[in-house]
């Protein structure tokens, strides 16, 4: 029975937020003594917001050897902007604004990973001083700035509903597939978890290790700007220091999916999962009217007793 | 077949007997009713073909290896086999000198020998003693070695830490056996000598030795006694004085002039060497590990490469595989076609942990030569079922993990994974380590039709035997190819009889290699891990003080330096977590809950504050325990404590407020005539620090933990204590920041400290730390906060637009990064 | 032992070095005493604890603009702009870079109440006069202007309970947990409600002056909230987050109170054309900045300038809307501040 288990655990890391999303979701219902869809659904659509971009994280995180992304919150911002900025507002700008989103995206996750390979900084510190970097892009670019609207096309996205389900939701969903099918069916995914895995077996069994990081900031950078101008489209403006709750939050979520931080193993359904249980225990604590420190203390203590409990399945020694 | 079992002496007092031991890996059985036999004051040589079991049988007798039946006696005493273990053996005076060495490379010589000998760990002044017992072993066994025993082991030489592990190993005043695995593999040839002498010098004094080597010369020289082992079992037991080097290399299973003719080849090979079947040639190579190589290879061939274990085989193979992946030409090597490689050091370079079988086998096909960018599964999983079947890979399913099985069927699956990438060239690197001789012979077979195929098999064994199948053999020794066998001179006994021939130059050339000092500025850099952090703030110091010069006034000085005091101490909190190779990602929340507390409830009830602030650091500790005990990165459960501290603090104060103490703001507005205050007590930070975690008995261990946490357990130390008392540490040295972050500002603010979490461990890695490897410098972290929080002020001196401030601060954070680290990783660049 | 000498060795020189910079700065310093007594033209900084939102982004601009005009007009020899990131740890080196300046006024936009005390107590040692403005620092003897946050707090909840009669349910957004402006204008908004007993708040949420969490914030608990009625928020940006997070959740928008941003007050216009919305707000003003710099003046020649002063909040209601429909997207409702303004309404007015 305990076997059984623990191998639940095993092939399915995400079980664990996925429970302690419900957990957290039927608590909610609890002190509403209802049960609330409605609220669900709400949380899940800003989750999926929070979801994008923490697929991203989980990218650099696989890559391993200390992977993380702590530029994110700035590019999210500046994608934010830029989107607005280009767009303006008219839908013939829409593939034009959103290509530069996507270059900007790449570039930063691009720069981020030049500094890792080529001048071996530690990523921690890499992304954070290119985040700087691009912060200052950040502020220049919206001293200049006079947009006020974006596209229709993202607002639907991030704001529209499809028979009652938020759109931004679908999305997710197509975006978790796709990058499921990424490390299920693409070479490239079994590239990346191996090279988290061990680099140097990585290396002799023919992968191109360098090539393999790069792409996974890359990525990262890119799914941030998406997410920046989709964040941006929700609120329907772009606003300095936009970004920033998410630079921790977008770890949080990859991690308690049950993805390694050690890299090697990754989890898109989990991290979905993982936003999910983030957003929806913010709700509880807020419903829950305790006051904010003992609210922070106990997001804490959750945190932490789900890590306890997933254990991570790494070297077996 | 001579056997001259040796007689006991009655005056001899038995020292040790192992007998009718037996041990199995999966299908192998590495120890078979191996028994050993040891009177006090000899030496016994062990020697027998590589993998005939004589580490393991090495293991077994140091407590490192649990047999599964057998017996162990110690100076008469029957010993439970089921208890026995590694400090039981240190109690009887047993000590090994493994192979793989177990130095903490971050530490000095010295260092490593008091990690080692406890009973340094009394004398009042260790240091002294450690370093006089360090030299004094090492000019005993060693003498006129030129080794620096304050040198930190990173920057020795191989051959110098051979010396150094045997060294501590001899300083052991308890030390009754001694057991050496290989030691003279890497030493030159007047090391060898001397530890030669030291052996036949010591053995009069009642010690005892075990001495495993392939130089045989060597053995009989220093050894009373010698057994030879073969395919686990003994083979005989030899007096040395009535053998010589030709008996035991036909012990060893060189096999005899009559039996090499009954041996015939299964088939005829003949490969054409037409220029087009040219896969590879190598012309004149020279490296640091192999020297003026020439061999041209054709497809269609297997081509053996061997020679004692160490001779430049491996490295060889390494070369090759790495011109492979350049695509540009190697100077000496050219490569006409694709490359697989088949490693042999299987966790370290071949098995990806968290994989099935399957996984495994494909990985290569799927990302290297297939250009497809989908995979296919069905057919991944038909062609990974082929191969799975054809290697009868022992498992329940192609679908378990690869690392529940046996070392062997790994080793197929590692195989089948260069056979299912179809490249033309294929390099083997020890693959049949461990593996049964059915496999074996089906493996050599899998390469003949390979090769039958028009491949190109580059086969590196350590296992002679098996090379007859191959078309050549290239003999190494010391990096030299010192024999090319083909056809039917392909034998056992001629490879082994090959493998002893030397080189003229080659000895002298590696003495010169390891006495040989680079001064290069690299070099200066890395041993001097506090002058780039030291240069970086005097530089930044010159820029201020020209723009400004007020600022280097004795008043500017302590402005700007006594603002950086929380930083610093915020800094060398988070070295302590990084000198346990994890990462504080709560730091600043941290420090907000300890400037709270300070600022509250410690003017209000100082008994109570303090019992707060106590339990803060006690909660560092528990924290370092979760991290240990269910090896969870620290990196997330710190992020979750970072919550808890934040709660805490919003708890107790819900804006900012409260005030400090008044001694507090006394003590940090102190004027000193001469000094600013503020250096004195950066200065007294560093030095405090600098003696905790660099000169204290512990701090030593501790350091030696976040290098090699395994060679620490090994010397006795337990590790979650490590791990908790630098967390401790941690927390106290953060407390001190959060109180300091009081004084300075006179109030507290939760949220006042959030930005330092990350600052610190900037802080740390600039001023020399590493985030991996238990290597801090407190000096250099102290410069480090100082110059990340003079960069601030940079910015704000030269005037910069306010939008490009962060812009200006990130640059000068990277530059500063940049230069530190590509200085320092010009020495051991990774390959790929 | 050799390895240890050198590395000692480097950090004695190290400390050598610095003191005999010390050392002939100090000289230098002996020399170039009182650089500002013989009635030169004063030269005035602005030490900003944080230039990441639009706020702060205004403030800094009404700064230049009002310093720039006074330097123009010959009322000072120069100004100094230093924007912080946002740590506590930059604006106290940028502090210290001004002390050793030797400006003879800072205003200073503070991190905290409280965290730079020591700086500014730092500065009036070292004769510089502190003027602290928007976040004030408690320090006992720098001069204060200081928005009124409970009063705006109160303003909120009195016009919520007028307007619904004192019966209704209310949503509060709260600003950045532990903060000062946000705990002030919570208390006087609970303050008020607690008079009113039919004022129910049916839910509380920390925006942390960002509208992106403002919107999540809001949007999560939506579903779960009874109607309300009415949105009692903090800072400009929240309001329009509020508005996106009940259309998003296709609720009918209640009486947001407005709190200054251009969105939100063309949103209003707009839906006021539409279907006669009207709300009514306040919002601290940017322009606070280009009082600062006036202030400054006046403390730098000597004038009498009260310790504590108050900075009126800058009204929103539905007659005004016109004047702000040119408003830049991104910007907050920002009156200008001139020198008289500043002489009637703050130094005359004890």
């Amino acid at each position: 029975m305990k076997l059984a288990i623990n191998n639940i655990g095993k092939n399915t890391p995400w079980i664990w937020a996925c429970l302690g999303s419900l957990i957290c979701w039927l608590l909610t219902s609890l002190l509403l003594s209802k049960l609330d869809f409605q609220s669900l659904l709400v949380n899940a659509a800003l989750a999926s917001l929070l979801t994008i971009v923490s697929l991203g994280q989980m990218f650099a995180m696989t890559s391993g050897d200390g992977g993380i992304d702590l530029s994110i919150p700035y590019t999210i911002t500046l994608s934010a902007f830029l989107s607005f900025g280009i767009i303006q507002g008219s839908e013939s700008n829409l593939i034009l604004g959103m290509s530069v989103v996507a270059v900007v995206g790449i570039v930063i996750g691009f720069l981020n990973a030049i500094s890792i390979i080529t001048f071996k900084i530690p990523p921690i510190i890499a992304t954070m001083a290119i985040g700087f970097i691009v912060n200052s892009g950040v502020l220049v670019y919206s001293s200049s700035f006079t947009s006020n609207k974006t596209s229709a096309v993202l607002t639907t996205i991030a704001n529209g509903r499809l028979l009652g389900i938020p759109i931004i939701i679908l999305f997710a969903i197509a975006l978790i597939l796709i990058i499921t099918f990424v490390f299920e069916k693409m070479s490239y995914g079994r590239a990346i978890t191996a090279v988290g895995q061990n680099r140097l077996a990585a290396f002799f069994a023919g992968i191109n290790v360098n090539r393999t990081i790069m792409l996974a900031y890359m990525i990262s950078g890119l799914l941030a700007a998406v997410g920046g101008a989709l964040i941006g489209a929700r609120i329907d403006g772009a606003f300095l220091e936009m970004g920033q709750s998410y630079m921790l939050q977008s770890v949080g979520a990859v991690v308690i999916g049950g993805t390694l931080v050690s890299g090697g193993k990754a989890s898109t359904v989990g991290t979905a999962f993982g936003a999910l249980m983030l957003t929806l225990m913010v709700t509880l604590m807020v419903i829950s009217r305790l006051p904010i420190g003992v609210q922070y203390i106990i997001e804490g203590i959750i945190l932490i007793l789900v890590l306890i409990i997933d254990k991570p399945h790494t070297e077996s020694d | 077949m001579v056997t001259n079992d040796s007689q006991t002496p009655d005056k001899k007092e038995v020292l040790l007997e192992a007998s009718e031991i037996i041990k199995t890996y999966g299908a192998t059985k590495a120890v078979d009713k191996m028994s050993v036999f040891l009177n006090k004051g000899e030496v016994l040589g062990l020697v027998g073909a590589n993998g005939a079991g004589k580490s393991t049988m090495m293991r077994i007798i140091s407590g490192v290896t649990k047999p599964d039946s057998g017996t162990l006696a110690f100076l008469g005493n029957n010993l439970n086999i089921k208890e026995y273990s590694t400090t039981i053996a240190r109690q009887l005076g047993i000590r090994v000198v493994y192979q793989e060495l177990s130095l903490c490379t971050n530490l000095k010589v010295y260092e490593n020998f008091f990690i080692e000998q406890h009973q340094i760990f009394a004398v009042g002044n260790w240091r002294r003693a450690a370093n006089e017992a360090a030299r004094k072993s090492l000019d005993k066994v060693f003498p006129g070695n030129n080794i620096d025993t304050t040198e930190a082991v990173s920057n020795l030489s191989i051959a110098q830490r051979q010396m150094v592990e045997i060294a501590r190993a001899a300083c052991d005043p308890d030390l009754k056996l001694l057991i050496l695995d290989e030691p003279t593999s890497s030493l030159g040839a007047e090391q060898t000598e001397q530890l030669i002498q030291y052996v036949l010098k010591t053995r009069e004094t009642g010690m005892s030795f075990i001495f495993i080597s392939h130089r045989l010369q060597e053995v009989l020289k220093i050894c009373n006694n010698v057994t030879v082992m073969n395919n686990g079992q003994l083979k005989c037991n030899n007096q040395a004085c009535s053998i010589n080097e030709a008996i035991l290399i036909q012990q060893m299973g060189g096999v005899s002039v009559a039996e090499k003719s009954l041996e015939s080849k299964t088939e005829k090979r003949t490969a054409n060497y037409d220029a087009a079947n040219l896969k590879l040639e190598i012309n004149k190579l020279e490296t640091d590990q192999v020297h003026r190589i020439n061999a041209k290879m054709y497809a269609g061939e297997v081509i053996g490469v061997t020679g004692l274990e160490g001779s430049g085989q491996k490295a060889l193979l390494n070369i090759l595989y790495q011109a492979s992946r350049k695509t540009a030409k190697m100077n000496g090597i050219s490569i006409h076609d694709t490359v697989a490689y088949v490693s042999g050091d299987r966790a370290k370079e071949g098995v990806f942990p968290l994989w099935s079988i399957l996984t495994n086998m494909t990985i290569t096909t799927l990302t290297k030569f297939k250009k497809d960018i989908l995979i296919d599964k069905k057919q991944e999983e038909l062609s990974g079922k082929t191969w799975y079947d054809r290697l009868k890979i022992k498992a329940s399913d192609i679908h378990v993990p690869l690392t529940s099985l046996s070392g062997g069927n790994q080793q197929k699956a590692l195989i089948a994974r260069a056979f299912l990438a179809d490249a033309n060239i294929i390099l083997l690197d020890d693959p049949s380590r461990g593996v049964d001789v059915e496999t074996k012979k089906q493996l050599a077979q899998l390469y003949r039709e390979a090769a039958a195929q028009g491949k190109l098999i580059i086969w590196y064994s350590t296992e002679e035997e098996e090379l007859t199948e191959c078309d050549r053999v290239l003999v190494m020794h010391d990096g030299y190819l010192v024999k090319e066998l083909s056809g039917s001179e392909i034998t056992k006994a001629n490879i082994i009889d090959a493998s002893f021939i030397t080189v003229e130059d080659d000895k002298k050339a590696k003495t010169e290699n390891g006495e040989k000092k680079k001064h290069t500025i690299a070099d200066f850099f890395n041993k001097q891990r506090t002058a780039m952090p030291c240069i970086a703030l005097l530089l930044i110091i010159a820029v201020i003080s020209f723009v400004n010069p007020h600022a280097v006034s004795n008043f500017g000085i302590n402005l700007l330096i006594g603002s950086a005091i929380p930083l610093i101490l915020a800094s060398i909190s988070q070295m302590f977590i990084i000198a346990a190779s994890d990462i504080d990602l709560g730091m600043g929340a941290y420090l907000g809950f300890a400037n709270v507390i300070s600022a509250t409830v410690l003017i209000a009830n100082p008994a109570l504050g303090m019992l707060i602030l106590v339990l803060g650091i006690v909660g560092y500790g528990v924290l370092g325990a979760i991290i240990h005990v269910r090896k969870i990165p620290a990196i997330v459960v710190t992020l979750g404590s970072s919550f808890i501290w934040l709660g805490i603090a919003l708890s107790v104060m819900e804006k900012p407020g409260g005030s400090a103490p008044a001694a507090l703001v006394d003590f940090f507005n102190l004027d000193f005539p001469l000094i600013p205050m503020s250096i004195i007590l950066a200065l007294a930070i560093a030095v405090i620090s600098y003696f905790i975690i660099i000169r204290s008995k512990y701090g030593t261990v501790l350091r030696g933990f976040g290098n090699n946490p395994k060679a620490v357990a090994r010397s006795g130390w337990s590790t979650l204590k490590a791990k908790v008392s630098l967390y401790v540490l941690a927390g106290f040295f953060g407390v001190l920041a959060g109180i300091s972050l009081t004084g300075i500002t006179t109030a507290a603010d939760a949220n006042a400290a959030s930005s330092y979490t990350l600052l610190s461990i900037a802080a740390v890695v600039m001023g020399g730390g590493e985030l991996v490897g238990g290597i801090v410098e407190p000096f250099g972290v102290v410069f480090g906060a100082v110059t990340l929080s003079l960069i601030g002020a940079l910015v704000g001196f030269i005037h910069i637009g306010s939008n490009y401030q962060p812009a200006v601060q990130g640059c000068l954070m990277f530059i500063i990064l940049a230069i530190r680290i590509a200085i320092r990783r010009k020495n051991n660049e990774t390959c790929y | 032992m050799k390895k240890n000498v050198s590395r000692f060795l480097l950090v004695v020189l190290a400390v050598v070095v610095m003191l005999t910079i010390a050392a002939c700065g100090n000289s230098q310093q002996a020399t170039k005493t009182e650089p500002n007594a013989g009635g030169k033209k004063p030269v005035i900084a602005l030490s900003n604890s944080f230039y990441g939102n639009t706020w702060r982004h205004q403030m800094v601009d009404a700064f230049e603009a009002a310093a720039k005009l006074a330097k123009a007009e010959g009322l000072i020899a120069d100004y100094i702009i230093l924007n912080g990131d946002g740590t506590q740890q930059t604006q106290m080196t940028q502090m210290n870079d001004l002390i050793l300046k030797h400006v003879d006024i800072i205003a200073i936009d503070s991190f905290s109440p409280t965290a730079m005390n020591g700086a500014i107590e730092k500065a009036e040692k070292a004769g510089i006069k502190v003027l602290s403005f928007d976040s004030i620092a408690t320090e006992k003897d720098n001069y204060k202007l200081n928005f009124d946050f409970p009063k705006f707090g109160k303003d909120m909840a009195n016009y919520a309970v007028q307007q619904f009669n004192g019966k209704a349910n209310v949503l509060i957004v709260r600003g950045v947990a532990g903060s000062a402006p946000d705990n002030d204008m919570y208390e006087g908004t609970m303050e008020v409600l607690k008079n009113h007993p039919d004022m129910k708040v049916v839910g509380t949420v920390y925006g942390q002056c960002t509208t992106s969490v403002t919107n999540s914030q809001i949007s999560s608990i939506l579903p779960s909230l009874p109607n309300v009625d009415v949105v009692i928020l903090q800072s400009g940006g929240d309001d329009y987050g509020a508005v996106q997070a009940f259309q998003t959740a296709g609720k009918p928008v209640p009486k947001i109170l407005a709190n200054g941003s251009a969105e939100f007050v063309k949103w209003w216009s707009e839906e006021n054309k539409k279907n006669g919305y009207t709300t009514w707000g306040e919002c601290s003003t940017p322009g606070i900045g280009s009082a600062a710099v006036w202030l400054s003046i006046a403390l730098a020649n000597g004038e009498n300038v009260p310790k504590d002063m108050i900075m009126p909040f800058a009204e929103i209601s539905q007659k005004d809307l016109e004047k702000y429909q040119s408003m830049q997207p991104g910007t907050i409702v920002s009156p200008e501040y001139t020198k008289d303004w500043v002489y009637q309404n703050l130094l005359n007015k004890k």
